[in-house]
């Protein structure tokens, strides 16, 4: 049996989130154990893989072409009728931008978090969280059929969608069934998809979330669907939603499938906690997707370089008491917290929207010059023609 | 605790293994390793909230001869 070990910041999970909160916890002098289940970091892929740009220097992130398969110019916003709101990346509120290699991304924070002296485990997997007192203080693991014990002075839950380490720790990550959606995706070849477009087709196509199209190069693109799970009723009904959805577009009908991703993602309001005793939840463990975008990475990876620096510093004060984690639910809730439950308000309307709205919506706002694309003002622009459309919004106006 | 695996080996193989049931599930009874579903039957209330949380349909709910709880339960595929 392997001995029982000990470290300053175990990271389960190797994803985004594990990934930058390793490397900044490492860079700033903390020993790191970074735990994956894994056998391959980053496979199999469950994402769409578009992501903004913006962000990426804040995080210490340098674009490569090892990782990027596209650079959109914009995106193009379907409405039931097939009308059509084009917006450039600047005006997308910086929502879209790069196209990814998701494998390769992942593969290559890592390879960061390595470099910054993290020691990864593949193939292992957190079982069940280590507590003394009421205070996590490591994580049973199990690897190649072994089980033995991580003790750690910081925990860091990175798990992704799926996570348990928060519940474990006792921390309330339960989602209702309208604050999530299903998701599907096809990587097709021989598709029509235009690489300077993500493509976003809204309405009963996929009650409550939408179906995507996000261009790879070469005549192949991620076509994918999410649908909010409160209006899911028969098994299967994701893959039939999708499946039609193509088979009404002869551009994407004549595709062929290469590779089928399923998943689901968060679209609620922040939590209201994030850290405890000795733990802290970072990136999809802590429900930290826009709900209106469903992307996902970006804030994970800005949330985990908070994490890293924090739990470092924790380390070397000392003290991980939930207290003194404080500093990173505090951090994060400044970059994006405001962000996440505002789109959450909207969310709960837009997943209501009967089809013939949003043809007004998507009519009015692609005939208008707005100056910033947001939710505020698309709603100021509706309300100009359409007054009895926002009357519902108004609180946002 | 007590985990057991449920293959279906009439279906075929469904699921997926994104994790979805995993996530969604409100008293943490399934768990997936790298590949494979596992779920405490004790635990599970038979909410049968996975089900719908299932992109592709893999999980279904039958009558199933291992079964010692209250009413039906879900069946998960394996991937073994
Ligand atoms: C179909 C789909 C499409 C998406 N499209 C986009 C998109 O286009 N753009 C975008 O920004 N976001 C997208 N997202 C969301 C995005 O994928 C997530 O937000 C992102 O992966 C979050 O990173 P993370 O590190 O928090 O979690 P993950 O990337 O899920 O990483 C978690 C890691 O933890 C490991 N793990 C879990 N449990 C354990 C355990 N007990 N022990 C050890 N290891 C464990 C997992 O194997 C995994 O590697 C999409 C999601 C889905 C499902
Ligand atoms: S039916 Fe059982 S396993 Fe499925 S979500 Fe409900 S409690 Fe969890
Ligand atoms: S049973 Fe369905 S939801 Fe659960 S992991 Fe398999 S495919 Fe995903």
């Amino acid at each position: 049996m392997p001995s029982n070990i000990s470290c300053d910041v175990l990271i389960v999970g190797a994803g985004p989130a594990g990934s930058m909160t390793a490397k900044w916890a490492a860079k700033n002098g903390a020993h790191v154990i970074m735990i994956e289940k894994r056998q391959e970091i980053g496979s199999p892929v469950r994402c769409g893989e578009g992501i903004s740009k913006m962000w990426l220097p804040n995080v210490g992130i340098t674009p490569s072409d090892r990782w990027i398969n596209v650079e959109v110019e914009g995106a193009r916003i379907y409405s039931p009728s097939e009308k059509v709101f084009e917006i450039n990346e600047r005006d997308a509120g910086n929502e879209v931008g790069y196209v990814i290699e998701r494998d390769a991304f992942d593969k290559a924070l890592a390879i960061d978090a390595a470099n910054a002296g993290t020691e990864i485990r593949l193939k292992t997997h957190a079982v069940n969280v280590l507590k003394e007192n009421g205070k996590v203080v490591g994580v049973r693991a199990k690897s190649f059929g072994e089980q033995y014990d991580i003790h750690a002075k910081v925990v860091i839950g990175a798990d992704g969608f799926e996570s348990q380490v928060g519940r474990w720790a006792g921390i309330s990550t339960n989602l209702q069934l309208k604050d999530m959606d299903s998701c599907l995706q096809y990587r097709m070849t021989n598709v029509d998809s235009d690489v300077r477009y993500c493509d976003f087709y809204l309405g009963t196509v996929a009650p409550g979330g939408y179906v995507w199209v996000f261009p790879k190069g070469d005549g192949v693109a991620n076509v994918g669907i999410g649908v909010q799970v409160s209006k899911l009723k028969n098994p299967a009904e994701v893959k039939g939603y999708l499946d039609r959805w193509i088979d009404h577009h002869p551009g994407y009908a004549k595709g062929k499938k290469i590779d089928m991703v399923a998943g689901a993602v968060s679209i609620s309001p922040p939590l209201k906690q994030t850290v405890a005793d000795g733990v802290m939840l970072v990136g999809d463990a802590a429900r930290m997707i826009d709900p209106i975008t469903g992307g996902g990475i970006s804030t994970a990876c800005q949330a985990g370089k908070i994490a890293g620096e924090v739990a470092a510093r924790a380390v070397k004060e000392g003290n991980s008491s939930a207290a003194r984690l404080m500093e990173y639910d505090r951090g994060w809730r400044v970059l994006f917290e405001e962000k996440q439950y505002r789109n959450w308000l909207a969310k709960e309307k837009l997943v209501d929207l009967p089809d013939d709205v949003f043809d007004k919506v998507i009519e009015v706002i692609s005939g208008v010059k707005l100056e910033k694309l947001n939710v505020l003002n698309i709603l100021k622009a509706v309300k100009l023609k359409y007054p009895e459309l926002t009357r519902e919004f108004e609180k946002f106006l | 605790m007590s985990r057991r695996n449920l293959h279906i080996s009439s279906s075929g193989e469904v699921c997926l293994s994104c994790g979805a049931c995993v996530g969604i599930c409100p008293l943490d009874a399934i768990y997936l390793d790298e590949w494979r579903i596992t779920f405490d039957e004790k635990t599970c209330t038979r909410c049968q909230i996975c089900l719908k949380a299932c992109p592709v349909g893999a999980i279904t709910i039958g009558p199933v001869s291992c079964h010692h709880g209250e009413g039906p339960q879900p069946f998960f595929p394996g991937r073994a």
